[in-house]
């Protein structure tokens, strides 16, 4: 499970409906204008101001709890280390609600601030030492209880720039070192996408992924064959509301540059000619793709990717498996009209068809998973022929799974197959089993005897065809107590509608082919004059 | 560049320079007049008087014991007003100013009142024997001029402590009642203290109050200023100037304190 940090429905004066969710161990950093309500949401965490919804951390709710009972660090913008105790006082002072004899006290705080190279300042007034200095005595004082989640407020904001790249590292390493989740304010997007595994960015109290400037590098969807992997700190990672579906399946494919050139050339192999008969080919140009409707994002690293083979150059672009909401703009580019007009088409057709079935498989994961969390859903190989690579794209950004690849790499023996064996189950079972020891053998039947005889032949997994929810229950609970207790999927007719349906029946997999057959996603273009 | 410097008076800087002449002039003439009314002998022997050793201890255990009372009133509640908003503010902190516009004859007249046999709370006569014409009405009188000088100086002082060391104290682990003792006291405690001399001299110098509240009466509520009152209604200056001039230079000690506090 899930043991971060939750935000749900955050609101007050400054914030609006914040819902956000960061992995403990995270480094996230929260971008945006002044007075966008970056500084009130660590406030609202460290339970400084009052608000609506809920937040959790480890699990429990902690929106309830005072300040002193949250056991979180928290440096503010200013520091306000206390002018009236020495810098070993400041610390003390956080270290009083602890059960430790003075001796173990002192001995704790020296410890700290030698590990911050600020043990000579023990003594010392904290209005009397530098800027860099003070900031190391006030992230000392925050980490001194042992908290789990660390608050930064534009920690490095009034420091040079040989003292912040120098606090930068240590505190990158002290998050390292103590395990920490941290949230950090900073109004450098340079800092930001540096420092966090995560870029979070506010606009007007409202949470939204930040997407990478084209000044800061490329994104890894623009990343080609050579050169060294960029480190994965240059994507941004975070949707709101939902943990990422690519953290969990890092390895969604990409399409291959020979896949995009070829679907480029189908639709404009010498340019878009209006665009070349109007004369308007080299005028610069600037291209946003933004979601019309709530939608799981699939296919922008290759409408991106498409957009540079045809000339452009990309803003910001935010990952497959992103959930926006509508209006997000999930992609932005520059370039010449020529090269826009050229690859506008048939990126955004690209983007919404996969969305499309990345929603949809969301959906029925959603739906299943609310019933039960550990439910896989698998999706068939049914997709419109010659558009696998996309479509198992789309069924993973929307956190589906893969049922079958191809014929050549699994087994699964249908009743097409028994036809031609006799009765005794046993028997071929055991010669399948003897030909590839190593695969699992899936059998399908839509018949509960049958199903069970199969079961206890030795099959790993049982795919029930076409069933009720109670027909699966049924061979559920029959199965339980065989050794070793074999996979029960259902395969057949599971569509958004009846997957919470299913998934209560106690079964592990749902197979389904609904997320292939539906409205794309709606993509709304705008390309203005750059 | 040039703010520091000396310059050469101009015109105007001589016609400015009469009217405080004639202020600074008036103030030491004042103070002549009281030292130069006795001889030192004379000083001596009014000061070993009974009566103004009685005057002396009297003002000083009741003006010490109102400043406590006061302190421990005017503290907490100047605390509250500094960092709650509550509907009815506005009033409750004109109310609170009002004492200290209020003429202190008009209060003494007031509490009088109330505690008065004729109170309109009846409850109110019988606590009110204790108090009137006592010496604990003295110690009524000048906690009430003294505790409204330290609301306000204490709910300045707790507002200019910037609220993000309460918060941050928070967040290390301190409860509320930890945050104030630890952080919002030992902050505070330069304008509190401000307040506290001021109160104290107000307390000291308390006449129209006391006289309403604990009357005049010789040995028994004759603080200093009472005892500069009997005294010169009856014609004997000596112990009336020796008070004077007690009360002269105490309020004298009292302002280099806080002068010297400023600058710590």
């Amino acid at each position: 499970m899930n043991a971060g940090l939750t935000l749900e429905g955050v609101c007050n004066g400054v914030l609006h409906d914040v819902d956000c969710r960061i992995e403990r161990g995270a480094f996230v950093t929260l971008i945006g204008p002044s007075g966008a309500g970056k500084s009130t949401l660590l406030k609202a965490v460290a339970g400084l101001v009052r608000h609506a919804g809920r937040i959790l951390w480890g699990g429990a709710a902690i929106d309830k709890a005072a300040p002193h009972a949250r056991a979180i660090g928290y440096v503010p913008q200013d520091l306000c280390l206390f002018p009236h105790r020495s810098v070993a006082g400041n610390l003390l002072l956080a270290l009083e609600r602890q059960r430790l004899d003075p001796a173990a006290r002192q001995a704790r705080v020296a410890a700290l601030l030698e590990q911050l190279r600020i043990g000579h300042l023990a003594e010392r007034r904290p209005t009397r030492i530098s800027g860099g200095e003070k900031q190391r005595v006030a992230l000392a004082r925050a980490l001194i209880g042992a908290p789990s989640l660390l608050l930064l407020d534009e920690p490095f904001s009034s420091l040079d720039d040989q003292t912040r790249r120098h606090l930068q590292g240590e505190v990158k390493r002290l998050h390292e070192e103590f395990g920490l989740t941290t949230l950090m304010v900073t109004h450098d997007l340079d800092e930001a996408f540096a420092l966090g595994d995560e870029v979070l960015a506010m606009h007007e109290g409202r949470l939204k992924a930040a997407a990478r400037p084209a000044s800061l590098g490329e994104v890894r969807g623009d990343h080609g064959g050579c050169g060294p992997a960029p480190p994965r700190t240059m994507r941004p990672t975070i949707s709101p509301a939902l943990p990422h579906p690519s953290r969990k399946e890092p390895h969604m494919p990409d399409l291959s540059d020979n896949d995009l050139d070829r679907l480029l050339a189908q639709d404009a192999p010498y340019g878009d000619l209006t665009t070349q008969a109007l004369e308007i080919g080299g005028k610069a140009g600037r291209m946003s793709f933004a979601a019309r409707d709530k939608m799981v994002l699939c296919g922008s690293e290759e409408a991106a990717r498409m957009i540079r083979r045809a000339g452009g150059e990309i803003a910001s672009v935010l990952p497959s498996g992103s959930k926006i909401e509508a209006g997000t703009v999930f992609l932005s580019a520059v370039g010449p009209a020529a090269a826009l007009h050229k690859a506008w088409k048939v990126s955004q057709t690209l983007v919404e068809y996969a969305s499309g079935i990345a929603t949809r498989a969301n959906r029925i994961v959603e739906a299943a998973r609310a019933e039960a969390p550990e439910l896989v859903v698998a999706c068939t190989r049914k997709n419109f022929p010659g558009t696998k690579e996309i479509s198992i794209k789309a069924v993973m950004a929307g956190g589906a799974g893969i049922h079958r690849l191809g014929l050549s790499e699994t087994i699964l023996v249908f009743p097409e197959h028994r036809v031609f064996l006799g009765d005794d189950i046993e028997g071929w079972m055991t010669a399948l089993k003897r030909h590839a020891p190593e695969k699992k053998i899936v059998v399908e039947s839509d018949d509960l005897d049958e199903a069970e005889a199969l079961a206890k032949a030795g099959a790993d997994v049982i795919q029930l065809e076409k069933l009720e929810p109670e027909a699966v229950a049924e061979m559920v609970r029959r199965v339980a107590d065989l050794t070793p207790r074999p996979v029960v999927a259902m395969a057949g007719g599971v569509n958004e509608a009846n997957a919470a349906r299913y998934a209560a029946t106690g079964c592990d997999v749902l197979v389904t082919s609904a997320p292939y057959f539906g409205r794309p996603s709606d993509v709304k273009i705008t390309i203005e004059r750059g | 560049m040039t703010g520091r410097a000396p310059r050469l008076p101009i015109p105007l800087d001589v016609l400015l320079a009469v009217p405080l002449l004639i202020i600074a002039a008036a103030i030491g003439l004042v103070i002549l007049g009281l030292g130069a009314r006795l001889t030192p002998h004379e000083l001596f022997r009014a000061l070993s008087e009974p009566e103004t050793l009685f005057a002396l201890r009297l003002s000083f255990s009741t003006s010490l014991i109102s400043l406590a009372l006061s302190l421990l009133l005017g503290v907490p509640a100047a605390y509250l007003l500094a960092r709650r908003r509550f509907r009815g503010m506005a009033l409750v902190d004109t109310l609170l100013d009002l004492p200290l516009v209020m003429p202190p004859l008009v209060a003494g007249l007031g509490l009088l009142f109330v505690i008065g046999r004729a109170s309109p709370l009846p409850p109110l006569a019988e606590i009110g024997a204790v108090f009137l014409f006592s010496p604990a009405g003295i110690v009524l009188a000048q906690t009430f001029i003294a505790t409204t000088i330290i609301v306000r100086s204490a709910k300045a002082a707790s507002e200019a402590v910037d609220p993000g060391y309460r918060d941050v104290a928070g967040t290390l682990g301190l409860t509320p009642a930890r945050v104030f003792f630890a952080i919002d006291l030992p902050l505070a405690a330069g304008g509190i203290v401000s307040g506290a001399i001021l109160a104290w001299a107000r307390a000291l110098g308390e006449f129209g109050a006391t006289l309403m509240v604990a009357g005049a009466t010789r040995f028994r509520t004759e603080t200093l200023p009472m005892a500069i009152y009997l005294n010169m209604a009856t014609g004997q200056v000596e112990v009336a100037v020796a008070s004077a001039l007690v009360l002269l230079v105490t309020a004298f000690v009292l302002l280099l304190t806080m002068r010297g506090l400023k600058r710590a």
